[in-house]
């Protein structure tokens, strides 16, 4: 068994293809481009999130406060729209 | 990327070869161990940084990235030629030749020695990636037991025992076929 597998020492060793270097390099600012360091990452994500806690938050003070009710019935009325679900004014 | 630093370069220049040819020894293809070798010396560059010299030598760290990056690219490969192949079942016209294996493209191989090689390197695939590794390591890189024992993050006597099975196996697979 030793002897087959000695057969794999005859293997001869070779070089790189010149080429591939440059490949790599070209590779590599490419994916240079692409990528956003982890710092950028996190403070968009930071962002992101600041952005949804102040709506949420905003939303559920107005919420709350019935405010956001109001207002709703408000621009409903301003606009000659029905605030019920009565649409054919039945006097039922 | 115009002026790339000097670490990597050194690094490439010194162990390109290395990547390439024990590339060559797991898949026996060279446009897949090119495609290796590109994508060791991306993962050098990304991870140089994070590197600790205490821990290993940069060869070893760079002997365990190759064979990792072998060894998922042979799995992948099989998953896509087992989809292939179902794929083949259900439609009459996937008869595609990129569905075919890879041939057997070493270019270290002297044509005197090719189709013995490319016998024995068919049983060698068909064990598993540890023994094969063991194999190649030993057999082809020509690595002691102490270093192949630190690339492969085992003890030596695991190593002794790991390339006794490997043998065994490879014995028993190479009796069944009769080429060699």
């Amino acid at each position: 068994m030793e002897n087959k597998l000695d057969f794999l020492g005859k293997i001869e060793k070779v070089n790189v293809p010149p080429f591939l270097y440059t490949r790599i390099l070209h590779k590599l600012q490419n994916g240079q481009q692409t990528v956003i360091s982890p710092v950028k990452q996190w403070g968009l994500a930071f962002a992101f999130l600041m952005l949804v806690a102040l709506n949420v938050s905003i939303l559920a003070k107005n919420y709350t406060s019935g405010k956001y009710k109001n207002e709703t019935e408000n621009l409903a009325k301003s606009l000659g729209l029905n605030s019920n679900n009565n649409l054919y004014n039945d006097q039922n | 990327m115009n002026n790339p630093d000097l670490e990597f370069t050194e690094i490439y220049q010194k162990y390109s070869k290395l990547v390439y040819n024990l590339s060559l020894s797991y898949l026996q293809n060279k446009n897949d161990a090119q495609d290796i070798t590109q994508e060791v010396f991306i993962k050098i560059h990304q991870k140089l940084h994070q590197f600790n010299r205490q821990k290993a030598s940069v060869k070893t760290w760079i002997y365990k990235i190759t064979i990792n990056h072998c060894l998922d690219f042979i799995k992948a490969k099989q998953t896509t030629k087992r989809f292939a192949f179902i794929t083949k079942l259900f439609s009459a016209e996937s008869n595609s030749p990129e569905n075919d294996i890879p041939h057997f493209d070493h270019p270290g191989v002297r044509l005197e020695n090719k189709e013995q090689l490319s016998i024995l390197f068919e049983q060698i695939n068909k064990l598993p990636p540890q023994q094969k590794t063991v194999i190649i390591l030993l057999k082809v890189e020509q690595q002691n037991q102490k270093e192949t024992a630190e690339i492969m993050g085992l003890s030596i006597k695991a190593v002794e025992s790991l390339f006794i099975r490997a043998k065994k196996n490879l014995l028993k697979k190479l009796d069944q076929n009769e080429g060699f």
